[in-house]
């Protein structure tokens, strides 16, 4: 390994380490400003400049490797010189209206100017005047003035999105950046050029002039827009939430968000949330007091807690946090007796599923995608449902040579970087995977797909069929058998919602306990003398069942849980006239729009920025999102708290964090994890979740 | 020297000659200017660099020169300024869309005259907040444009 002296102190790096790496590794602060470690090394804003002994010309250490003896001067006076030459270049046509930009505080070009910079100018003649309001697309805008060239922004349309959108125009001075003719900014990632432009040129629409950074706090957040689980920073000032920013976590999303995810924040200070329960008076729905809100739950629960001969029911979103799935279904577990939990309207743990976690068969963490030979994407278009895996999947095909074979009903963007794309109508997933293992099976020459998975080495199946996954499931063991040679063919199951992991692992199923218990009279047993109460052996109803019992009155109260963000319940005209029907209806929910016309008591919920909870991605990482703004309404946790309570029974909580202390020790999949490792990078319980089994 | 037992003289105790003395001191100034002013009606001149309470500069299209910022705010000890930017279609984009300070809260320190960097914001002459309700001293970005 080579050995360099950097400023006079020696270290040892690996070979094709760049200069700015080794620096940094030394904690040698090194000015930077185009170097981004997500993208490509381009060496163009040049202040990181640096002087190697025997080389007569300065060179960028971002992108100058490390040689065996080398002496690097990173603060030497000559190379102080450069650099603040370089910082004069820049600012010779920087507007410096620094009092309106919306970068200044956490901008680089600052923060250089005025550590490395020249401190005065020496311009005498007029800037070169720009445009100063470029709509780029539907989320960003530019001010051409501001730039300073660092091609951020045009390398992640390259590189990491893939569309081209963002290029170079004109020479010299008058270069700016923007969008090809006739082309908008619209990839489903352009929020991420935002946060990549180290200066104010690029902002977006919906945080443009709204706040200082040092206004703001910011604290760690997950997002639950899909089950990718992207780390993000939510920033907020005065209990507002005013934007999300990309966390950097390599085991996640990288360094981006999609926008999808980013901009849907709007839910969280939107006057029409629910601030206070309303319940059914007289027939109609009037805000309530708290307690009586609560009392009147209680009422509506009682017959289901006693020994009345109509159990209760619950339906949950996707998108809850671990905690509250945990103490729903301990709730209408323990305290209930009931088995009716549904987490949408198919039921995502089948025994395929659960046989397939068993068996080590499904790929351990995404970035396992950039280790294999080649990616199998079967289902929907990646980049419509979980857009930053598509991210990965293009970084896999790009930098680490993988082979892409698609599977798709409809030509996605990923068909740019596939090797081979096949098209297969959306419900015969499943039927199409069954002949391609057959095919496998054959022997002899196959053409098509069949021929390029037979020498592909490590393959990784990404199966992205949304309801279809259960039955592309059932087949999945033997696909996977079907790998020639015994290659070492892995699965990876996304599934709409934020946390459909966490429910499934939490026993948010009519058909199985948590940590995949199947729903037996022993497990029932066991539970019981562990919870105290009465659970039942007997599995529950599913979605459907659900519904349909409530509206046929056989269940005696159905709680709709959901918080966190919008529900997006969509019940259908037939699903309304069934819960109209039911008995008692209780919703938990941000907005209780959707469920006025039914519910006879509507608690409200906190949104995403309110509370602590973890969440689990579909990989089996459990990441703890903090808590940024005061609740506008008191959490799930604490109002379920008062109802067990007033139901005679008890609970852990109500805070998070003892909730998750209960599941962590009762749950394998969470086995050994606390707030504090489930924290930042976020954690894998050991044995990992996939592959861990009752 | 209240408890001064010591025997007088007889010059310390004539209370006359005193007397005379005093008148003498009121005759003097009797015929010069009186040094106190006939306040409200009259009212001090400031110094040019006095520090009263801040108010927000107009500019040449009668409208506030304040681009919001926020580094009066950021730089306020007692924290009395609040305000909230928007966008604007005017050349400078940016425009304080809310502007209040609360003159009960201001120490008259000048240090938001000084951090702005569009001297939109300067310490004016004014002193009197009397008022009778305490909201009252919230002063909304209207009246901190007014001339006082």
């Amino acid at each position: 390994m080579p050995k360099v002296t950097i400023d006079g102190r020696e270290i040892e790096v690996p070979k094709g380490t760049t200069v700015l790496q080794a620096a940094e590794a030394l904690g040698i602060e090194v000015p930077q400003m185009c170097y981004h470690p997500g993208l490509s090394i381009v060496g163009v804003c040049r202040v990181c400049l640096c002087k190697a002994k025997g080389n007569p010309k300065m060179m960028p250490a971002c992108a100058t490797q490390v040689a065996d003896g080398m002496e690097i001067e990173m603060y030497s006076p000559e190379a102080e010189k450069a650099r603040r030459a370089v910082i004069e270049f820049w600012l010779l046509n920087h507007p410096l209206d620094c009092p309106v930009c919306d970068q200044g505080g956490e901008c680089p070009l600052q923060d250089i100017a005025f550590d490395h910079g020249p401190g005065v100018s020496r311009l005498n003649d007029a800037k070169v005047k720009k445009a100063k309001r470029v709509d780029l697309g539907p989320h960003v805008i530019l001010d051409e003035e501001r730039c300073i060239l660092c091609w951020r922004c045009t390398r992640f349309t390259q590189e990491i999105s893939g569309s081209n959108q963002i290029m170079l125009k004109d020479r010299g001075v008058y270069t700016t950046v923007g969008t090809p003719p006739e082309v908008t900014l619209d990839d489903p990632f352009s929020g991420n050029v935002v946060d990549l432009c180290p200066v104010g040129a690029l902002t977006s629409h919906d945080f443009r002039f709204k706040s200082r950074v040092w206004e703001m706090s910011s604290s760690e957040g997950v997002c639950t827009a899909c089950s990718v689980g992207c780390n993000t920073y939510v920033w907020s000032k005065k209990h507002k939430v005013e934007r999300l920013t990309a966390r950097p976590n390599e085991a996640v999303n990288d360094y981006w968000l999609c926008d999808r995810g980013r901009y849907d924040i709007g839910f969280v200070n939107d006057s029409r949330r629910l601030l206070r329960p309303r319940m059914r008076v007289d027939g109609v729905l009037t805000e309530v007091e708290w307690p009586d809100a609560l009392k009147a739950l209680a009422a509506g629960l009682r017959p289901a807690a006693g020994k009345g001969p109509h159990p209760a029911g619950a339906l949950f979103t996707r998108h809850l946090a671990n905690e509250e799935y945990w103490a729903f279904q301990k709730f209408l577990r323990g305290t209930l007796g009931s088995n009716h939990l549904a987490a949408g309207r198919q039921e995502v743990l089948t025994p395929a599923r659960a046989a397939l976690a068993k068996s080590k068969l499904l790929l351990d963490g995404v970035t396992g995608l950039e280790q294999v030979d080649g990616i199998l994407i079967v289902g929907g278009d990646l980049e419509a449902t979980h857009p930053v895996l598509s991210l990965r999947v293009r970084k896999a095909v790009r930098r680490m040579g993988v082979k892409l074979f698609l599977a798709t009903p409809e030509v996605g963007h990923l068909d740019e970087e596939a090797t081979l794309a096949e098209r297969v109508p959306a419900g015969e997933t499943a039927a199409w995977l069954g002949t391609l293992a057959g095919k496998l099976k054959a022997g002899g020459e196959a053409a098509g797909l069949a021929g390029a998975l037979r020498g592909a080495g490590r393959l990784a199946v990404v199966v992205n069929a949304g309801d279809g996954n259960a039955a592309v499931a059932e087949g999945m063991a033997a696909f996977l058998g079907s790998a020639p040679d015994g290659g070492a063919w892995r699965a990876l199951f996304l599934d709409e919602g934020g946390n459909v992991a966490g429910a499934m692992a939490l026993g948010v199923s009519p058909r199985y306990f948590p940590g995949h218990r199947p729903v037996v009279a022993e497990a029932a047993h066991a539970l019981k003398s562990r919870w105290g109460g009465r659970v039942s052996g007997e599995p529950g109803l599913g979605w459907d069942g659900i519904l349909a019992a409530a509206g046929r009155g056989e269940l005696s109260a159905l709680l709709l849980v959901n918080s966190g963000r919008p529900a997006g319940w969509n019940f259908t005209e037939a699903e309304r006239e069934q819960l109209a029907k039911a008995p008692f209806v209780a919703a938990f929910d941000l907005f209780g729009e959707e469920v006025e016309s039914f519910a006879h008591v509507i608690l409200p919920t906190p949104s995403f920025a309110e509370v602590d909870a973890t969440f689990t991605t579909q990989d089996g990482l459990v990441q703890l999102a903090r808590r940024n703004i005061v609740p506008k309404v008191p959490t799930s946790l604490q109002t379920l708290h008062h109802v067990v309570s007033m139901l005679g029974g008890k609970m852990k909580g109500p805070e998070p964090i003892d909730v998750f202390r209960e599941l962590a020790r009762d749950v394998p999949q969470y086995a050994g994890l606390d707030y504090g490792k489930a924290s930042r990078a976020g954690a894998r319980s050991e044995p990992a979740l996939v592959g861990a089994g009752s | 020297m209240a408890n001064d037992n010591r025997k007088k003289s007889l010059g310390e105790r004539l209370v006359f000659p005193e007397l005379v003395k005093g008148y003498a001191v009121t005759l003097k100034t009797f015929a010069s200017k009186p040094s106190t002013m006939q306040y409200p009606e009259e009212r001090w001149k400031m110094a040019t660099r006095y520090r009263g309470y801040p108010k927000l500069v107009m500019d040449d299209q009668n409208e506030a020169k304040c681009v919001a910022c926020g580094l009066c705010a950021v730089v306020c000890p007692p924290n009395a300024i609040e305000l909230q930017a928007g966008e604007t279609d005017r050349v400078k984009e940016r425009f304080p869309v809310d502007f209040k300070i609360h003159m009960g809260r201001c120490i008259n320190c000048g240090y938001c005259e000084e951090a702005c960097p569009k001297a939109a914001i300067e310490m004016s002459k004014m002193y009197e907040l009397n008022t009778t309700a305490l909201d009252d001293m919230i002063y909304s970005k209207e009246v901190l444009l007014q001339d006082y």
